[in-house]
């Protein structure tokens, strides 16, 4: 078994979306949403968002984490703490591309 | 070489003493200046001496995990092609990568305790656009890394101390430590530069040996450090073990190398020394004639043995 196979066995692995990247997508949703304060169980679309909210956190998304994500992505996942996974793991995979396009 | 041969005892066994008593005892036993200055001094003095050792292929005890390997293998095809089995650099992989933030273009990373400088310019090689610095308190390592390995300006090494760290404050994205804290007699100083050190919401990434006491100090230390919050605390012995195990099956890389690096019979006793230096007791080797007699000619001075039987990985976060 892999480390990371582990780590989600064990239902831990969520602990680990890096805290300010949490504040800071709060403060969007936040923002965007016109609500005091995001929780990270809370979801997008209970607190009030409807698709072009969406649109517009997609957007600043794109510009301050430079990762492009899929509308429906927040569908699969809308719990803010959710949606920090998904933006992590999109991030990555870029990176990993963006290296091997250096390298070629 | 009468003299030499003499030298390097006494630095062999003051480094034990100097082991032993940074890592027994669960109390924080708050040296004074003095005492740490001497400490550091008898720890330094075998790094000092290995540094220029040219067969050394292994940089720590190694971790063995598919996922990594595949991970590496992506960006370097050939990092455990040759005269390495990869273990030291997996590790390295493992250490940089549970930083969740990204490794971006124009970070800047610090090792502390980087030794020879090998790790650091493994993990440059797969992420060209970082920027890594290392820093050791051995000159000798840092001076033959720096001929050695350094490429500005992405990889360059500094020579410097742990507990007080030769930078401004806020400089560094994240700091990362691969088996050199259980030299530390000072524990909490370290955490304290390193928070001062990082920016804010920057990650500290720890991965050491402990004994059962020193461990029980230590996460208490990282538990309460000021300024810092513990992210992650994991035991990774499974694949540590996994990765010295292979190591100390008779026909690996890492005895071979260790046997044909003297003639006989130094070689077979290096051999043993080497396989004592990187975690045999830790996977319990089988009954080995050499082995044993040399396990007890290097512990008839400090008569009880240190026993480094957990190896655990720490990811803090330094507050906002």
């Amino acid at each position: 078994m892999t480390y990371k196979d582990q780590r989600v066995a064990e239902g831990v692995e969520d602990a680990v979306v890096p805290p300010e990247m949490l504040k800071r997508i709060a403060e969007i949703w936040a923002a965007t949403l016109k609500v005091e304060q995001v929780r990270p169980e809370d979801s997008f679309f209970d607190l009030g968002g409807d698709s072009m909210m969406l649109m517009m956190v997609l957007s600043r998304v794109r510009e301050e984490f430079n990762v492009e994500l899929a509308q429906n992505s927040v569908f699969r996942s809308p719990s803010l703490q959710d949606f920090c996974l998904t933006i992590a793991e999109a991030k990555s995979a870029d990176d990993d591309l963006d290296f091997d396009e250096g390298f070629l | 070489m009468k003299a030499q041969k003499q030298n390097l005892s006494q630095v062999f066994s003051e480094f034990a003493g100097a082991l032993h008593s940074v890592n027994s005892g669960c109390v924080d036993k708050a040296y004074d200046d003095e005492e740490r200055a001497e400490l550091k001094r008898q720890l330094i003095a075998l790094y000092d001496l290995t540094a220029t050792w040219k067969n050394v292929r292994a940089w720590n005890w190694g971790f063995d995990d598919e996922a990594i390997h595949h991970a590496i293998q992506e960006k370097l095809p050939h990092y455990n092609a040759a005269d390495t089995d990869g273990f030291s650099e997996q590790l390295y992989y493992f250490v940089l990568h549970q930083i969740p933030t990204y490794i971006q273009a124009g970070q800047h990373v610090l090792e502390v305790g980087c030794g020879s400088g090998a790790g650091l310019n493994f993990l440059s090689r797969c992420h060209q656009e970082t920027k890594f610095t290392g820093l050791d308190l051995s000159k000798v390592s840092i001076d033959s890394a720096n001929r050695r390995l350094s490429r500005p300006p992405g990889l360059k090494y500094i020579h410097g101390d742990a507990e007080s760290l030769p930078f401004p404050d806020g400089q560094f994205d994240a700091v990362i430590c691969v088996e050199s804290a259980h030299n530390y007699p000072d524990f909490g100083r370290f955490l304290s530069e390193v928070c001062r050190v990082l920016k804010p919401g920057g990650y500290l990434s720890i991965a050491d040996l402990y004994t059962c006491d020193r461990f029980e100090l230590a996460s208490s230390l990282i538990k309460s450090a000021k300024g810092m919050s513990l992210v992650v605390e994991a035991d990774i012995s499974p694949w540590v073990k996994k990765a010295v195990r292979k190591r100390m099956d008779p026909g690996s890389l890492f005895r071979r190398t260790s046997r044909e690096a003297f003639r006989f019979p130094i070689g077979p006793l290096n051999e043993r020394a080497q396989m004592l230096a990187y975690g045999a007791e830790f996977v319990g080797v089988e009954d080995d004639f050499i082995l044993n007699t040399v396990k007890r000619l290097t512990t008839r001075k400090s008569k009880t043995r240190l026993v480094f039987d957990r190896y655990h990985h720490h990811l803090l976060c330094r507050e906002g």
